[in-house]
């Protein structure tokens, strides 16, 4: 009699159990799902794209052949502040590999973020770490072997204007003591839209980069003046400085 | 060669460690050593600068990097390898000259450096621009006027070599070699260049008496040349201007600071071995260890040269003769004969 009640009562139990179980989801913060960051690059209004002829502030006639440049350490953040840190958070960005432009960030925390925080180049820590792998590989070229550190950005290309016909600019430099970091953080905010971070969904962040920003931003950049860096410094530094104002957020797809 | 780890033979391989250990160093009883990451070296030595726990040094992985040391296919056209330019007879400097050759013969612009003791270095290059052990070797791999290649190139080749991948995944674990495994099997092997065993150290270990000549070399010594070439590794691993003006591109540490009181200051080198690797200086430019004192006496007060150096020194004949003495006492013979850093080439494949 007593066993009989036993398996009752947790038949019971179990019964319902299951039936909360099934009717209700986990919280969102429960959850984890992922997120991507899609890239669009323009120069001014038009579309970016290699071999195509665009024109500076400074009225430079300008034709790409390279750009590449690393996104790092991605933050997402809630209205309240709380944030999301993206752990070995490294992206070769490569104008000339189209898979490259979209940024996949896998095991996020669910919950509706307003913000997202990134770092253009790479931190000063992975500078000085060795060899290490992935985007971070010395084999993608984007290590200054002769000066230890890692090349945050690369534009090449043609220029009528400039010295040699060509620019190359090589942009780095992570060293605080001498004025040489080019390191540059970057806060985007979603404009009102959110986020949601769920399992099942991966929401996109629609970001567009104005590459023009690299020539007009802060410092305006004359060709017919400079058209090659090749180290770390304080041209370096200024246009690391003009392309963090490249970057905008379009709209938030959920 | 016992190459082929795997987990179920893990005690074994910490034996094979251990037997790596203590092999080399018979001479030393244990309170005499200290033990650091794989490594062994005199209890008289600091800690050791280079320790990556990713990277852990094994008598598997120091002598892939060994293969890697003595590998030509890592060059351009395949006739350079790292050893081309730093022998074992010269520890590991280039054979006296002052400047070193490249693929296709073109001359390289300083003088190459002695290679022992790196796991100690807090940079590398005479002008300090390599910041990691790990990231060292990208320079000569890439320098147009050293081995002329690019990474992936290196990668490339050492991947196409079935005893190469069988090598590395014995060693790491993987089926397709990377250039981060490369460089840390390179890093092991160069960790593992350790000059310890000269008759300066057997005289630090009471296992000898300096002639002397000797002594009194090294008391001048003690005076003149220890505040920057500090005991026991004989450098403090700063960059200072002694009192060479260099003419055209050479800029010395301030290419790499940018900052105008590093101009012409060069990494200070460790005196051990010095007896081996003339000529003398960045650009190789004293042929003799008599020389490089008569430049230290030479030195007038420049408003660039090293505050240590700004008298200079005032060595007579006598004193010239018993401090190259002290000097030769640093030549480590079992180094420069220690067949575990011996030439070795890959067996074809």
């Amino acid at each position: 009699m007593k066993l009989y009640n036993l398996f009752k009562i947790s038949t019971l139990i179990a019964v319902i159990a299951f039936t909360v179980s099934c009717k209700k989801d986990p919280k969102i913060e429960d959850q984890i799902g992922s997120f991507t960051i899609e890239l669009e690059h323009l120069f001014g209004e038009s579309e970016f794209s290699y071999s195509t002829n665009y024109e500076t502030t400074n009225n430079d006639s300008i034709s790409f052949s390279k750009l590449r440049y690393y996104i790092s350490n991605i933050v997402i953040t809630k209205a309240d502040g709380s944030t999301f840190v993206q752990p070995e958070s490294y992206y070769l960005i490569d104008l000339g590999t189209t898979s490259s432009l979209e940024l996949n960030v896998p095991e996020v925390n669910g919950g509706e973020y307003t913000s997202v925080t990134f770092t253009l180049g790479v931190d000063s820590t992975r500078n000085v770490s060795g060899a290490q792998t992935g985007a971070l590989s010395v084999s993608n070229e984007m290590f200054w072997s002769w000066n230890s550190g890692y090349i945050f950005l690369k534009a090449e290309g043609s220029c009528p204007q400039s010295a040699t016909g060509d620019f190359i600019f090589h942009l780095g430099g992570f060293k605080d003591s001498n004025s040489t970091n080019a390191i540059q953080k970057i806060t985007l905010d979603f404009g009102g839209d959110k986020m949601v971070v769920k399992e099942d969904a991966t929401p996109v962040i629609h970001m567009a980069v104005n590459v023009k920003e690299l020539f007009d931003g802060h410092h305006a950049i004359n060709l017919t003046e400079m058209s090659d860096i090749h180290m770390p410094g304080m041209m370096a530094v200024n246009m690391a400085h003009n392309f963090s104002e490249a970057f905008s957020v379009e709209h938030v797809h959920n | 060669m016992h190459y082929f780890i795997q987990k179920s033979l893990f005690p074994a391989f910490i034996g094979l460690i251990f037997s790596f250990i203590f092999s080399s160093c018979n001479k030393l009883n244990t309170a005499e050593i200290q033990v650091q990451n794989g490594l062994v070296f005199p209890a008289y030595f600091p800690e050791l600068h280079y320790v990556n726990q990713e990277n852990p040094i094994t008598t598997e992985g120091v002598a892939l990097g060994r293969l890697l040391f003595y590998e030509k296919k890592l060059s351009l056209d395949s006739t350079i390898s790292c050893g081309s330019c730093h022998a074992q007879t010269h520890a590991f400097a280039d054979h006296n000259n002052k400047v070193s050759k490249g693929v296709g013969g073109l001359l390289g612009t300083r003088s190459s450096p002695a290679l022992f003791n790196l796991g100690w270095n807090t940079s590398f290059m005479w002008d300090g621009g390599a910041n990691h052990i790990e990231v060292m070797p990208l320079g000569p791999f890439t320098a147009t006027n050293e081995m002329a290649f690019t990474m992936h190139g290196v990668v490339d080749r050492l991947n196409a070599s079935p005893y190469y991948r069988d090598a590395f995944n014995a060693v790491f674990g993987i089926d397709s070699i990377t250039d981060q495994k490369v460089l840390y099997a390179l890093a092991q092997f160069m960790s593992s260049m350790i000059s310890d065993n000269s008759k300066y150290d057997e005289f630090k270990r009471g296992e000898t008496v300096f002639t002397s000549d000797e002594n009194a070399g090294y008391q001048l010594f003690l005076q003149h040349c220890n505040s920057c070439h500090t005991e026991p590794l004989f450098t403090d691993f700063s960059f200072r201007n002694n009192g060479f003006t260099t003419s055209g591109d050479e800029l010395g540490r301030k290419k790499i600071t940018l900052l105008d009181e590093d101009l012409y200051k060069f990494k200070v080198p460790s005196l051990r071995n010095i007896e081996l690797t003339y000529p003398y200086m960045h650009n190789g430019n004293l042929r003799t260890l008599e020389d490089v004192l008569a430049h230290y006496n030479s030195l007038d007060d420049n408003e660039l040269i090293d505050a240590n150096l700004k008298k200079g020194t005032t060595l007579n004949a006598e004193e010239t003769k018993q401090l190259i003495a002290f000097l030769n006492t640093l030549t480590d013979y079992e180094f420069i004969g220690n067949k575990a850093l011996s030439e070795i080439e890959a067996p074809e494949n």
